[in-house]
């Protein structure tokens, strides 16, 4: 297993250097730059502002060597400064990355703790009305986008019934505490979690349908196992080589998936940083976020492998 | 019984998340607003400032006194501002109302009539009134016309306690030339290109801008190496940094400095607390604020990224004020709680025909004819809702475009204008209609258009969002790619807006007049726009401008269709604010100082 985690971790760094050549190059082909969004079209044009801020951001370097400036600094640990504020992009991804993991950290294990068992409940209980209700609100989850959830929400829960605050992680004004810190969380990650749990119910009832009817379990309730017995030991553990699988992918979107909510609910995590990147053509720190999410997936990967081990002694890495 | 117990964990979990956010959610307060639009300014010496009647927002009877808040919330949002994490005062574009309550500058304009602003939604509402002065207490022309001098007032602090002077201000301007400054391009202080001196500055030929001179501590003067008589107005924008703290700054560092994220001072009528990235950002009162201590004790910028999120946190209550737009207006109308303020945005919407690559849009008769084909009071009225008004040229203000007539919508005389170009016209293809306007109302708006313009011409426009202002200033400008745009042009505050769209000497890419490969040119409107910047008769000044105004609504250089309405929406339990929605943030004199904010 050492072996393999070392082999794993080798051949991340060409997967690692390629996703931040392609995501480099296509900041770089995407029309607009930072001089775009620093000189505004309405105030008229500034050619010599523009090419004062080309020269200060290296935009007059051919793309190869500005790539390898980047990368030369990256690994120092200088991602720059944003150019909105002036912050450090390491210190700013960093803030981002805390306040996303909490969002959808908490979002999905919600997602996880209530859609698996809803989902073994609705393959066990397959075409009952509670299969059928389940299914449903399964389809609701995968179709609602989460903009409209997201301002449906903060409009039922937040302005008609004002059960939570609209939006932001703390109210404006006064000291930060835990319980006020929680009131600002709940409804979006809630409303993240119930896409997660959607996806964990809709994958866990498949997985366990499909081998709920195999030989092996059969062959367990005619040696008289009592049916919670085969549904966890047996099935369950079988079915949850899918369910890991479903589990290793989600893990990058605990670092930055949640753009669309986090934009709505002013959370201040990665996501909603990816998009103030993109709207002021801010290179630097659309790096600095990308570098965080190919490290996350590059290291989700190699635990969910790892992961396969230990839930099917089938699998050894050798 | 398992069952049972599972869906009971379930439940439970989500009913104690939910009891967890069931506190009262806390409430708060608001404000905001930019702009853009004044009228040229008298030259002799100007006597400074009365606060302009504020708006009373609130109707209290008359022997109840309402329990006051010492704090304010808002959301600057929309396209007044940079964005919430902007947190230097001199990068281009929005955001002076904010930076306008903790910074000052030299002079400033009074809105025109607060009170009829609210109740008036006219476009030319709310537009700036009289010049008046900021930091400046009065100023003058020299006999030569070519040195302003500025008498500054006395007494002023920074927040610190650092008495300001005139060496304030000489820094201020050098700083924002300085190539080497990060924090560059101090879009504001562009007013001073003409000075002695800045060429040589800027290209490190000199250590100085000689042309700016510090009289004594409460003395400056500018000289021109051309007279200038709008430089009173147009250097309005700029906000003075203290050479004491920002000096100390290498320039080379300046916008990385975290001088500005932590200790930044000024002297507004609110001091720098603190900027959590992302959350908001906070001001405390500056008790010896000139004009005198400001009666809230906190304004904090509450930080949005979604407009539609801010309206609901106003609806809420948890804000005092926002952006909103046209479609959103009459909602907000309806809310007994809310008042809603329509500005002059200070922007025009335009269309641009490429000839480059169809020339039959060279033609000025076709360009005519189009510009009668489009029923454009209808769509204000129908689509707009009212909150735009025609201009007949870039120029919207009554004294900059007066006695010039826009085109009528006529669709037998568009069709008559065309006849000679017929076979040309019906070869076009279908033409990609594009914009960075990426709101649903623009699509509406553009879509009247291309069906005017289907119906009367046969032409055939499909609009095309951009959604992405970046992706479509290259496409237009640089890639002169573009079959037919919809785009913006600030229309003030002078007319002297005018130069950089119409002027020969600023043709793209030195300046914005056209695009690649394609610029306007007509040899009587330099005259004018050069000779209307050196005139110091008002009247004379205006009636140079009329006649830009009247020779570019004839040959349409751009096809200038309205300029819109700008909407913020404040809490009436806000007390005597002033506010003016526009583009990119203009300057004029709030009464910050004033706002309070009931319980």
């Amino acid at each position: 297993m050492i072996t393999f985690i070392i082999r794993r971790l080798l051949v991340s760094i060409p997967v690692f250097l390629g996703i931040t050549v392609i995501v480099f190059v296509f900041i770089a082909l995407a029309p607009g730059s930072i001089v775009d969004a620093l000189l505004r079209p309405e105030l008229g044009y500034d050619p010599a502002a523009e090419a004062a801020i080309i020269k200060r951001y290296g935009l007059d370097q051919p793309l190869h060597i500005r790539y390898i400036r980047w990368l030369a600094n990256s690994l120092q640990g200088e991602l720059g400064y944003r150019v909105a504020s002036g912050a450090p992009v390491s210190s700013e991804v960093l803030r981002g990355l805390k306040n996303s993991t909490t969002l959808t950290g908490t979002a999905m294990l919600l997602g996880i703790s209530i859609g698996i068992p809803l989902g073994v409940l609705s393959a066990v209980r397959q075409y009952s009305k509670a299969d059928f209700v389940l299914t449903g609100v399964t389809f609701l989850g995968i179709s609602l986008p989460s903009f409209m959830l997201g301002l449906g929400g903060l409009y039922l829960f937040g302005l008609k019934l004002r059960l939570v605050p609209i939006g932001g992680m703390m109210t404006i004004g006064k000291e930060p505490n835990f319980l006020d810190f929680l009131r600002h969380l709940v409804l979006p990650a809630l409303i993240l979690g119930f896409g997660y749990m959607a996806i964990f119910l809709r994958y866990t009832r498949a997985a366990i349908l499909e081998v709920v009817h195999l030989d092996y379990i059969m062959t367990a309730r005619s040696k008289g196992v009592t049916g919670a017995v085969v549904l966890l030991r047996h099935a369950f553990r079988n079915a949850l080589i899918p369910i890991i699988t479903l589990i290793g992918l989600s893990i990058p979107e605990v670092v930055g998936a949640a753009v669309v909510t986090e934009t709505v609910f002013g959370w201040p995590g990665l996501g909603m940083m990816m998009v103030e990147g993109i709207q002021d053509r801010d290179f630097l720190l659309i790096m600095g976020v990308t570098l965080v999410l190919a490290l996350t997936v590059l290291v989700s990967n190699m635990l969910t492998d790892v992961a396969y081990a230990y839930a099917d002694p089938r699998i050894r890495y050798n | 019984m398992k069952k049972q117990i599972w869906f009971s964990t379930v439940v439970a979990v989500i009913a104690s998340l939910m009891l967890a956010s069931c506190a009262t959610p806390a409430p708060a307060p608001v404000v905001e607003a930019p702009a853009a639009v004044p009228a040229t300014e008298a030259p002799a010496a100007v006597p400074a400032t009365e606060a302009p009647a504020a708006v009373p927002a609130t109707e209290i009877p008359a022997t109840e006194v309402p329990a006051l808040r010492d704090t304010m919330i808002a959301a600057w949002v929309g396209p007044c501002c940079n964005g919430n994490d902007w947190v230097t005062p001199m990068d281009s574009g929005g955001d002076a109302h904010w930076f306008s309550k903790i910074y000052s500058r030299l002079t400033t304009f009074e809105v025109l009539d607060p009170i009829k602003q609210v109740v008036d939604y006219d476009s030319n509402s709310g537009v700036y009134g009289k010049l008046t002065g900021d930091l400046a207490e009065s100023w003058a022309v020299s006999d030569d016309k070519l040195t302003w001098t500025f008498n500054l007032r006395k007494g002023v602090t920074w927040h610190d306690g650092v008495p300001f002077t005139a060496k304030d201000i000489k820094f201020t301007v050098e700083l924002c030339f300085n190539p080497k400054n990060t924090m560059n391009p101090c879009h504001y202080v562009a007013a001073a290109n003409g000075v002695v001196g800045v060429e040589e500055y800027k290209t490190e030929k000199a250590t100085e801008v000689s042309g700016v001179k510090v009289v004594d501590d409460n003395t400056i003067s500018f000289t021109f190496v051309k007279a200038n008589s709008l430089f009173p107005v147009t250097i309005n924008e700029l906000f003075i940094l203290p050479e004491h703290t920002v000096g100390k700054i290498k320039p080379e560092g300046m916008k990385e400095a975290e001088y500005w994220k932590t200790s930044q001072i000024g002297t507004g009528p609110f001091k720098w607390v603190k900027w959590e990235a992302g959350v908001s950002t906070e001001l405390a009162a500056f008790d010896n604020y000139w004009r005198g201590k400001p009666k809230l004790a906190k304004i904090i910028r509450r930080h949005f990224e979604d407009t539609a999120a801010a309206l609901i946190a106003f609806d809420a209550g948890e804000i005092q004020f926002t952006y909103i737009t046209a479609d959103e207006v009459a909602r907000e109308r309806e809310n007994a709680e809310a008042v809603v303020h329509p500005g002059n945005s200070g922007v025009d919407n335009a269309m641009q025909f490429n000839s480059t690559k169809y020339p039959v849009f060279g033609n000025i008769e076709v360009r005519q004819a189009i510009m009668h084909a489009i029923d454009r009071q209808g769509i204000i009225d129908n689509v707009y809702e009212g909150a735009a008004s025609m201009v007949s040229c870039l120029y919207g203000l009554p004294n900059l475009n007066a006695g010039v007539k826009p085109q009528q919508y006529d669709p037998a005389l568009a069709k008559e204008l065309v006849k000679p170009f017929a076979a040309e016209l019906a070869k076009l293809p279908e033409l990609q209609f594009d914009t960075y306007y990426a709101d649903p109302l623009s699509l509406n708006v553009m879509t009247a258009i291309a069906q005017n313009l289907k119906d009367n011409l046969g032409l055939n426009l499909k609009p095309m969002q951009m959604t992405d202002g970046a992706a479509w200033t290259k496409r237009y400008y640089k890639d002169n790619a573009s079959d037919v745009s919809f785009f913006g042009a600030a229309n003030g505050p002078t007319g002297d807006r005018g130069f950089s769209y119409f002027h020969s000497d600023n043709a793209y890419p030195i300046g914005s007049n056209g695009v690649t490969g394609r610029f306007y040119k007509n040899a009587t409107v330099d005259q004018l726009l050069t000779d209307a910047r050196a005139d110091f008769d008002t009247a004379a000044q205006d009636a140079k401008y009329q006649q830009v105004c009247e020779i570019t609504k004839n040959e349409l250089p751009n096809m200038y269709v309205w300029q819109t309405v700008r909407f913020h929406v404040v809490s009436k339990k806000v007390n005597d604010i002033i506010i003016i929605p526009a583009a990119g943030g203009g300057s004029y004199y709030d009464a910050a100082e004033l706002w309070t904010v009931n319980e």
